[in-house]
């Protein structure tokens, strides 16, 4: 209990000492329970209390049922805890209708699948503009600001192809691009090198950090040690059996 | 029974829906009892995704309902020859005076119905479902309202027989007849015309104050003004509008209006009526509602745009009723 | 409003990406309402081509009655009515009915005189004199007799009488033309065999038509054996004869309709594992619960109503131009035999809106449940899938 109140200080000092003010995400004893009191019930997190700022690289680790990608699923407003609090940008988020909920996500999160989920049939162009698909903006302002993206990512030549006959590097680029489209203030990923080789695993990662030497925060959940042994990695987060074992800032 | 297409749809049609009423109310009562917006539960949750179903099946309702308003006075319309005497739709539903009954009912549903759309729509935009139990509860009155309506559409419908002799609107809204109708169409018509001007111009005004206006009681009256200006209209368009659009001084049934041989123009009359008493209804309906926090603003905002709204619907309304007794050669006033 | 045009957009898309499925949806809904619309448009047309026809009738019509039967009326009784107040002319008719054994086919024969108010459904002219006659289209094509060539009929001596055609009803003409002949009044009671003191009936016409009921009722009382029919208690008749019929087949028909139903309920449930996972993936990437509705709803909304719009058109060529084949049968009730006419296209609002009402709604309705399953989808189901 010590080390974790020392540890927590001593990430506070230091981002001090970095200079980053603002605190983007908070959870307090957060759990999640799926099926609760049926026969499959099954406790994903248990009270998890964690705390990740504006601009810092987070990756969440451990081994497939740690829990990682429920945390992750929670802090992005894609899902809500059983009991805790969640704090985005100080507003406590747990109890929000759907609605809300989305609107938040909309706002602030970009996410980055394991499986890439890029809906088949359709061109990468619109794939990339789906996500504002509900909202008020014009097409023509959503179309503009993809190409921008996409022309940064270096895909922008196949945007009228359709997805399914990209290969891997190319959906990879194209599932980063519509995580960035609502210009979120934080870009979520989840196990993204799962299904990559060394090579496209290592673009990926650099892409991150470009973006969040842009300012963006990133929060990976891997168990890739080409991801969690990165050296400009802000805080580490272990888990194990759904409790945070330990947190590692530099 | 006559077996004609409009009335099988007509009485399944209401069937349907008040089965799809009787069971959002039940789904209602149950999101009345468990509801607890403070716990993540996973009832809660399915509470939650339910709400999403009543609100889809309201507005299928009413959007059914209207439709059905419509169907149901074009199939009277239609059926008219099968009575002696009947002449239009009017004849029909003379022919067994729960015609009459089914038509009110149908506007008071109208309005029921839009009200609670109006509701969930505030409910929803707030964070903490403030108005939850009051939602589900007004549903609970709704049902037997819509259960109303297909009883007495059976009934009416049940209850028509071919052999039966009726007056048609010239002998119901004659100056010597009987009952509300007859005294509607026999009133005066300069008295008749100054009322109706009079009724719109305190309602604008009601309406104008309210839009302006911090202190609450103008909002508090709209509601008041409203159903006033709906009922002079009804009047009106009984009593001297519809003569004007058939320029027959005796012509004054109010349905017609509707058919092609008067362009249809019944539909943007009524509708820009009745759309615009209901955003003046709501307007003062929701003024309560401010006092709950998470509400406020979005009332403020939105009573501004209804208020709007309100006035630019009853003014074109005015200008439809108005049009024939300006411009068209026709004039009733030697006839009264 | 942007919001909405995007999701008709994607919705659009998404469609044509599962086209097959979606045509096959639309083919079955679209002859459910082929099927409804012929009936409705064909009972619709007769009974406005029957009114039609009924407007020009006489006010009033008194047969006599002998045994509970038809019987032709004395030419005395036309003194007795004339003298009733109320009563403008009083006209005898005379007309039968005649089987002709070429063709298997029944014609109405009608007398008619020199004063002649309106045919303006005639190519050539009205017969002036004995030895002419007018057909309908029906009688002309089933004889081949046209302007110029013979009609040759047994009048009920045996003995065959001949006429030359000087006129033909147009194809456009309605029902009551098709099988009609006219000739010359003198010539209608040699041919039937009449006594020279009766008429088949009376066309009487009265000044104010509201009081033809009280009229009617003062000529049975003033003359027990006959009966007098108003025009309206025809067309009264009439009406409820279509409704009756048409209704009477939309409820055997309601058999489909459900069935239908439930195939949209079936369909809506049973979505792919792909458009499941699409919809997963779009509640992922931050499409509400009320956005999928939206979509699903657009969906209901296109699917039935290019259906609706296709089953309308294929429905009405089949009625109209090619005689509704399938339906004339069960719902006009006459023999195969007899000659075929062109139905005068009727179309309005008030149809179309009961067939709505019958198909486009309960397509929506039944699939308001299903879509809601699919939207509820929790946004991060394809995270833990």
């Amino acid at each position: 209990m010590r080390d974790e109140t020392s540890k927590q200080k001593g990430m506070a000092i230091h981002n001090e000492a970095r200079g980053f003010m603002d605190t983007l995400i908070v959870t307090e004893n957060v759990s999640k329970v799926f099926n609760p009191g049926m026969p499959d019930e099954m406790k994903a997190i248990t009270d998890v209390s964690l705390e990740i700022n504006k601009g810092e690289f987070v990756v969440l680790k451990g081994p497939s049922g740690s829990g990682k990608t429920s945390l992750l699923g929670l802090i992005g407003c894609m899902s809500r805890p059983t009991a805790g609090r969640i704090l985005i940008n100080g507003r406590d988020v747990a109890k929000l209708p759907e609605r809300f909920l989305t609107m938040i996500r909309r706002k602030e999160f970009g996410f980055i699948f394991q499986q890439f989920n890029l809906i088949k049939g359709v061109s990468v162009l619109e794939n990339v503009m789906l996500p504002l698909f509900p909202t008020d903006a014009m097409i023509s302002d959503i179309k503009n600001r993809a190409e921008g993206i996409l022309e940064k990512l270096n895909i922008l030549h196949k945007k009228d192809f359709k997805v399914q006959r990209l290969s891997g590097g190319e959906q990879q680029r194209v599932a980063i691009s519509r995580a960035l489209i609502n210009e979120p203030e934080a870009v979520l990923a989840d196990e993204p090198t799962a299904h990559l080789d060394t090579k496209l695993s290592e673009d990926l990662i650099r892409i991150m950090q470009e973006l969040n030497q842009e300012g963006k925060t990133i929060i990976i959940a891997s168990h890739d040690p080409l991801v969690y042994e990165k050296p400009f990695i802000n805080k580490l987060v272990e888990m194990r059996d759904g409790i945070v074992k330990e947190v590692t800032a530099r | 029974m006559i077996l004609h297409p409009g009335i099988i749809s007509l009485i399944v049609g209401s069937l349907v829906v008040t089965a799809m009423m009787v069971y959002s109310s039940l789904l209602g009562l149950t999101i009345l009892r468990k509801w607890n917006i403070n716990s993540s539960s996973a009832e809660q949750l399915a509470l939650e995704r339910k709400t999403y179903l009543i609100s889809t099946i309201m507005n299928s309702v009413l959007g059914f309902e209207i439709f059905s308003s419509f169907l149901f006075i074009y199939t009277v319309e239609d059926m008219h020859r099968i009575f002696v005497g009947a002449m239009c739709a009017t004849g029909s539903l003379n022919a067994n005076p729960v015609g009459w009954y089914v038509l009110y009912t149908k506007i008071v549903i109208f309005f029921v119905a839009s009200v609670w759309i109006a509701f969930n729509y505030i409910d929803q935009r707030a964070d903490d479902y403030p108005l939850v139990k009051k939602k589900y509860a007004m549903l609970v009155f709704i049902t037997p309202i819509v259960a109303l309506d297909a009883y007495l559409q059976l009934k009416y419908f049940l209850g028509l027989k071919p052999d039966i002799i009726t007056s048609c609107c010239g002998a119901l809204f004659s100056e010597s007849g009987h009952g509300v109708a007859s005294s509607l169409s026999s009133l005066p018509i300069k008295p008749m015309m100054a009322l109706f001007y009079a009724a719109i111009a305190l309602f604008l005004l009601n309406t104008f104050f309210a839009l302006r206006s911090q202190r609450p009681m103008f909002r508090y009256a709209l509601p008041l003004s409203a159903l006033l200006v709906f009922t002079v209209s009804i009047a009106a368009i009984i009593s001297f509008v519809s003569s004007y659009f058939y320029e027959i001084p005796t012509h004054h049934c109010p349905f017609d209006i509707l058919q092609s041989n008067y362009y249809f123009v019944g539909f943007p009359l009524y509708t820009t009526l009745f759309c615009g008493v209901f955003f003046g209804l709501m307007t003062g309906m929701v003024e309560p509602f401010k006092k709950i926090q998470s509400l406020r603003d979005m009332i403020i905002k939105l009573q501004k745009k209804w208020a709007l709204f309100s006035i630019i619907l009853i003014v074109l309304f005015t200008l439809i009723a108005s049009w024939p007794i300006v411009f068209s050669s026709f004039t009733l006033e030697g006839y009264f | 409003m942007e919001r909405h045009k995007k999701i008709l957009e994607y919705t659009l898309s998404s469609l044509f990406r599962r086209r097959y499925k979606n045509l096959a949806l639309i083919a079955v809904f679209g002859i459910v309402v082929t099927v409804l619309s012929s009936i409705l448009f064909l009972t619709h047309s007769l009974k406005s081509e029957a009114l039609y026809v009924l407007d020009g009738s006489p006010e009033l019509i008194v047969q006599k009655v002998s045994g509970g039967r038809n019987d032709l009326i004395p030419l005395d009784y036309m003194r007795r009515i004339q003298v009733i107040p109320g009563i403008g002319h009083v006209v005898p008719r005379y007309w039968g009915y005649y089987y002709d054994s070429l063709t298997g086919g029944n014609y109405t024969i009608l007398g008619i005189d020199q004063d002649v108010k309106e045919l303006k459904l005639l190519d050539g002219r009205v017969p002036t004199g004995n030895g002419e006659c007018a057909l309908g289209k029906g009688v002309s094509d089933a004889r081949f007799a046209g302007i110029g060539g013979e009609l040759v009929l047994t009048d009920s001596r045996g003995m065959a009488v001949s006429s030359r055609v000087v006129g033909v009803f147009t194809s456009e003409s309605d029902l009551l033309a098709n099988d009609l002949i006219l000739i010359n009044k003198d010539e209608v009671r040699s041919l039937f065999g009449m006594p020279p003191d009766k008429a088949t009936d009376l066309d009487v016409g009265v000044y104010n038509t509201s009081e033809v009921s009280n009229i009617a009722q003062k000529i049975k009382r003033l003359l027990p054996d006959t009966r007098p029919i108003t025009k309206n208690e025809i067309i009264r008749t009439y009406d409820t004869v279509f409704n009756w019929r048409s209704g009477m087949i939309l409820t055997m028909f309601f058999g489909a309709i459900i069935a239908f139903c439930i195939l949209a309920w079936d369909k809506a449930t049973g979505l792919s594992a792909d458009e499941k996972q699409e919809i997963g993936i779009l509640k992922a990437i931050g499409w509400e619960t009320s956005d999928i509705l939206e979509m699903k709803f657009w969906e209901g909304v296109i699917i039935s109503l290019t259906a609706f719009l296709t089953g309308i058109i294929i429905a009405y060529a089949h009625v109209y131009f090619f005689g509704a084949f399938l339906l004339a049968p069960a719902l006009m009730g006459w023999s195969v035999l007899f000659p075929p006419f062109r139905l005068m296209p009727y179309l309005d609002l008030y149809q179309i809106t009961v067939l709505l009402f019958l198909t486009v709604i309960p397509y929506v309705a039944s699939t308001i449940i299903p879509a809601w399953k699919s939207a509820i989808t929790d946004p991060d189901v394809i995270m833990r899938g």
